[in-house]
């Protein structure tokens, strides 16, 4: 977990360094849409450090997609061939 | 990446579709092709193909009927505000997944394969960083930039394909056992038409990024040849893997990179896996970067940002976290990118399209914002 706390520093620095200058000139609605965008951002850090199990954004689609997905592959798959 | 719309040649888009198109797939496919369809792999390939040319046709359909606009502004207009931009967040979340799970083969590769002891993820950020950094260079950069990296990229696998011909057998393409033609064969094109095929929908994002010309129907066939040309190679290396191999292309993971390392012209060409290995890296070093071009446009025709590149690093930054923790396995991976993610193309890609070619049909061409 520390290593991977480390590196998730070690890349947060590196965005700050990178726009930094321009996230200070953010005022208003702009500085709140970049808040909104890092949120997510945070959260899938949070799943990296942790190794949580927790469900991430392209993960919820997938799972909706899963049942029907792996029954077709189910079904296909019996076909056997050489 | 500039203040105003950056445009580019259609000759470029072309290069954008061959290098997302060829991307990872020409070295990742083979192998779960062979797994589903057996030594029918390129038949399927073939079909496949032809559905890719279908959605490409819907896209231009859609950039013609529009007049070239932005899709992230005539659909608000077909559907309004909630219905586009409900669709829109099923294909950003679809494109952070991609962008993910190519930035992961990368790191897979190179951790599995070429340098075992240096962990992935030092890969995975290296990578998106490259990808990111063209990202806020531009498309017009971007693109000019890839027309060397495919020629390279083209230039490598044609050769490890031209230098394999000894080690093929023509023979290898019939069924040892045959039983069934039709499911094996319908499989591999459920997941060719997915991937990599089925993805040339998310054109849709960019293809208003060519100017409208009068006389414009030339313009408009350098796609389909971009396409064709792709098509082609991979279907060849698929071919050349089963012709080569025969069933066992379904155990080898990277399986043009083994049919590399099987070369062996005298003592002067050895080892030439490796130049898969770059070849694989820069495929899907441009595919990671055009489709993250377009994540940034989602998010920018959404969010208020002033300056356009604002986004880039973020969007970065959170499919470097998705790269290491969507895959719990290397089964996890095959089931997510082979088995659902075909599946995703085809139902999201295929709707996506659909819904709004007839509703430009239904509510006559040019409505838009």
């Amino acid at each position: 977990m520390t290593v991977r706390l480390g590196f998730s520093v070690v890349l947060f620095a590196a965005l700050a360094v990178a726009q930094g200058a321009s996230i200070k000139k953010m005022r208003g609605r702009e500085l709140w849409a970049f808040a909104l965008l890092m949120l997510p951002v945070l959260y899938q850090d949070a799943i990296y450090v942790k190794q949580a199990d927790w469900p991430s954004l392209p993960e919820l689609m997938g799972l909706l997609l899963k049942t029907p997905a792996t029954a077709l592959d189910r079904l296909l798959s019996s076909g056997g061939h050489g | 990446m500039t203040g105003r719309t950056e445009q580019i040649t259609p000759g470029q888009m072309s290069v954008l579709i061959i290098a997302t198109t060829l991307g990872s797939s020409i070295v990742f496919i083979p192998h779960p092709l062979a797994h589903f369809a057996g030594q029918y792999a390129w038949i399927s390939a073939s079909l496949a193909a032809v559905f890719g040319a279908l959605m490409l046709a819907a896209v231009i359909y859609l950039n013609r009927a529009h007049r070239g606009r932005s899709i992230l502004e005539y659909s608000v207009a077909l559907f309004g505000k909630p219905v586009s931009g409900l669709m829109f967040l099923i294909v950003l979340l679809m494109l952070l997944f991609a962008v993910s799970a190519i930035v992961s083969g990368i790191g897979d590769f190179f951790s599995g394969v070429m340098m075992k002891e240096t962990p992935a993820y030092i890969f995975n950020a290296t990578s998106l960083f490259a990808a990111a950094a063209t990202v806020r260079a531009g498309i017009k950069v971007t693109a000019r930039m890839f027309v060397l990296l495919l020629t390279v990229m083209v230039a490598f696998i044609s050769a490890v394909l031209v230098l394999a011909i000894p080690l093929y057998h023509s023979g290898m393409l019939l069924p040892i056992w045959p039983r069934e033609m039709a499911r094996p064969v319908l499989h591999g094109i459920l997941l060719t038409a997915g991937f990599p095929f089925g993805e040339i929908f998310l054109y849709v994002l960019l293809i208003h990024l060519v100017p409208a010309a009068p006389g414009a129907a030339p313009w408009r066939a350098k796609l389909y040849k971009g396409y064709a040309l792709a098509a082609a190679l991979l279907i060849l290396a698929v071919l050349c893997s089963s012709m080569a191999f025969g069933p066992a292309s379904d155990v080898f993971i990277y399986s043009l990179f083994k049919l590399a390392s099987e070369i062996h012209i005298g003592d002067m060409m050895e080892r030439t896996e490796s130049i898969v290995g770059i070849a694989l890296i820069l495929g899907s070093y441009m595919k990671a970067t055009v489709y993250l071009y377009m994540l940034n446009l989602i998010v920018k025709g959404w969010l208020p940002f002033k300056d356009e590149r604002t986004a880039v690093y973020p969007l970065a930054l959170m499919c470097f976290f998705l790269s290491l923790t969507l895959f719990d396995s290397p089964a996890d991976f095959f089931s997510q990118v082979y088995v659902i993610w075909p599946f995703a193309v085809l139902l999201v890609g295929g709707a996506f399209l659909t819904l709004h070619a007839g509703m430009t049909a239904i509510r006559g061409a040019g409505k838009g914002a």
